[in-house]
């Protein structure tokens, strides 16, 4: 490592310490998402579900009611046909049942909705049991633990992911069109100082700061939720790396010659924005429809949190997320030759 | 050497062509015979460059700043010594967003010689510096003259010209329109000597028969005001004044004979002033 490269780490690294916002929005933000986000979706131990129920007179219906009541799996809603269209509407209930003077029940609920049936099913067989009915087989639960299963552990890498994504734009990427805008990098170019080390200073700076970002976000998922990383830690890091670097070149390819940081903003904006929906950061990519799928799988964001998932929650190592890392360099290797044509001081 | 000229004349686009920021459209650059663009990269670190317009990190401290740009260059540095002869040795570790203008200045110059160049450019280093600290930078670029170090300075202060050059370069809407040192200049397209004289009291007849005899000397005056002004030849205007004071003695109240200066010879040969204050 040459003498201004090592002396331009040290720069980089300064910088960062001493820009307030810059230690505001890469380390504080993720943790604070994940401590909403984890804490509202870990919800309690006993899934329930949520059913309506239109009270009416009589045996029959008392006894459907004592049935669901006494089940703790249900947590009932009473009111009258209006109302619980109402909570249907609104999602405070999945289904809600309507009990016939002939004494036979309806069912209401939105077939659209994957929920609904599979609460109707369930309603419909405990009232059956509660009535009588003796199933021929006799079968038994067995709760398996899995871990890695819950919302946290699926929303851990994605955050991981996604804040290595942002800091790589909105970090070192405006930090880049800034410095354009005020001539400091002219400045450097009437000296014998080399592109490649001020650019390489960027992404070890970037890489640096990757490690420290790893360091908060992880720690904080251990201590707060028990995350745990099943698979293979150096294939971890290793795709946090290859990441990061790739995110890096695309932020400068995407600076290149830019002086305006609003238009910069807006460019990077555009690219982040969508890519945070798409890419199944908050929610699983599978919602999105089959045919989509593909054109999803190439996104370079998709490819980090695909794989950090496939190693923190499915235990797998290097091998199996090549594809995730190829890609990745891929897109980074392009945005550096494009970069490197294209940079303007 | 100074380049001279007014805003927009050039003096910043030669500079940065130099220093091979912008690519000439036509012609070679060369140092000791050498050319800049195969050589790139030795010039550089031969050369110092304190741009116009030009920041550095603001979140930087002073000694940080020379320290990065001593990394840039191969040879041997001397930032302690700097500090002491930039005067910033007490804002050594003050960063740049809390430094004066004037501070700023001396370490864009630091920044320059961090590396002990043979040749400095430096383009409007007083622009916008209150009188004291231009003062100062004056008395830095002189030492640096000293040391046997060639400086090109561009600056639209003639003063400043006057004082530091040993050579000037008038520029003129990308145009060299002149070049000599500041005599020769002077001497060469404005020969004119002005004098003033006050005078209480001055006879009509008197003056009308002086205008007719040095009238080559663009005479002028006030007859009630009280004033007598001419240009021209030093020896002439010297005439004109005799025969003032023979026939006017006692009421010769003030006597000024100036030389021409560099303004006078820009406006001669471009019709403009240099200034645009």
């Amino acid at each position: 490592m040459s003498k201004a490269l090592v002396e331009m780490v040290k720069g980089r690294m300064r910088e960062f310490r001493r820009e307030p916002s810059a230690f505001f929005f890469v380390l504080f933000m993720p943790l604070v998402w994940m401590l909403i986000l984890g804490g509202a979706f870990s919800g309690g131990s006993h899934p329930r579900a949520a059913v309506g129920w239109i009270p009416s007179e009589g045996e029959f219906g008392a006894r459907v009611q004592q049935a669901l009541s006494s089940n703790p799996d249900f947590m009932l809603q009473r009111g009258d046909a209006a109302q619980q269209r109402k909570n249907l509407g609104k999602g405070a209930v999945d289904l809600f049942i309507e009990p016939t003077a002939d004494s036979r029940l309806l069912y209401h609920y939105d077939a659209q909705h994957p929920d609904a049936q599979h609460v109707r099913r369930w309603v419909d067989e405990t009232i059956q049991t509660a009535f009588g009915r003796s199933n021929p087989v006799i079968s038994e639960a067995r709760p398996e633990s899995v871990p890695g299963s819950r919302y946290i552990d699926f929303l851990l890498p994605g955050l991981l992911a996604f804040s290595l994504l942002t800091t790589s734009l909105f970090g070192t990427g405006m930090t880049l069109v800034l410095h354009r805008r005020e001539n400091l990098l002219r400045r450097f170019l009437t000296t014998p100082l080399r592109t490649h080390d001020y650019i390489l200073s960027h992404l070890i700076g970037r890489l640096l700061i990757m490690v420290l970002e790893l360091a908060v976000i992880l720690s904080a998922g251990f201590l707060f939720f028990g995350f745990r990383i099943q698979g293979s830690w150096v294939a971890f890091l290793g795709l946090c790396m290859i990441g990061t670097a790739s995110f890096t070149a695309i932020a400068i390819a995407a600076g290149a010659r830019m002086t305006q940081t609003s238009a910069y903003n807006s460019l990077v904006n555009l690219l982040t924005l969508p890519m945070m929906l798409l890419s199944g950061i908050w929610f699983s990519r599978s919602h999105f429809p089959a045919w989509s799928q593909d054109l999803l799988q190439l996104l370079p964001l998709t490819a980090l949190v695909d794989g950090l998932r496939h190693i923190a929650l499915e235990g797998e190592g290097w091998r199996d997320v090549q594809g995730q890392m190829g890609l990745l360099a891929l897109y980074g290797i392009l945005a550096f030759l494009w970069a490197r044509k294209r940079f303007r001081w | 050497m100074a380049l001279l000229g007014p805003n927009g004349a050039g003096k910043t686009t030669l500079i940065e062509m130099l220093v091979g920021l912008t690519p000439p459209d036509s012609g070679a650059i060369e140092y000791g015979g050498c050319s800049f663009f195969t050589h790139k990269a030795e010039i550089l670190e031969t050369i110092g460059v304190q741009l116009q317009e030009s920041t550095l990190y603001k979140k930087y401290t002073v000694r940080e700043t020379l320290q990065l740009f001593a990394s840039f260059y191969r040879g041997p540095t001397q930032e302690a010594a700097l500090l002491t002869r930039l005067n910033l040795q007490e804002k050594a570790d003050t960063r740049l967003e809390k430094l004066s203008g004037g501070q700023k200045q001396r370490l864009y110059l630091g920044c320059a010689l961090v590396h002990n160049p043979q040749l400095l450019f430096l383009d409007e280093p007083t622009a916008a510096l209150d009188p004291q600290s231009r003062r100062h930078l004056w008395e830095l670029i002189q030492s640096l003259k000293k040391e046997g170090r060639g400086v090109l300075l561009a600056t639209h202060y003639l003063d400043e010209a006057e004082f530091l050059a040993d050579r000037i370069l008038i520029l003129d809407q990308g145009h060299v329109i002149a070049t000599g040192t500041p005599r020769e200049l002077i001497s060469q397209h404005s020969r004119e000597s002005q004098l003033d004289v006050q005078v209480r009291h001055l006879d009509r007849e008197a003056w009308t028969r002086m205008q007719r005899e040095f009238a080559r000397l663009r005479l002028q005056g006030d007859l009630e005001a009280g004033w007598v002004s001419a240009a021209g030849e030093p020896a002439d205007l010297e005439v004109l004044l005799q025969q003032l004071l023979a026939h006017h003695k006692g009421t010769v109240q003030a006597v000024t004979m100036r030389q021409s200066r560099l303004e006078d010879v820009f406006l001669q040969l471009t019709g403009r002033k240099i200034r645009d204050e």
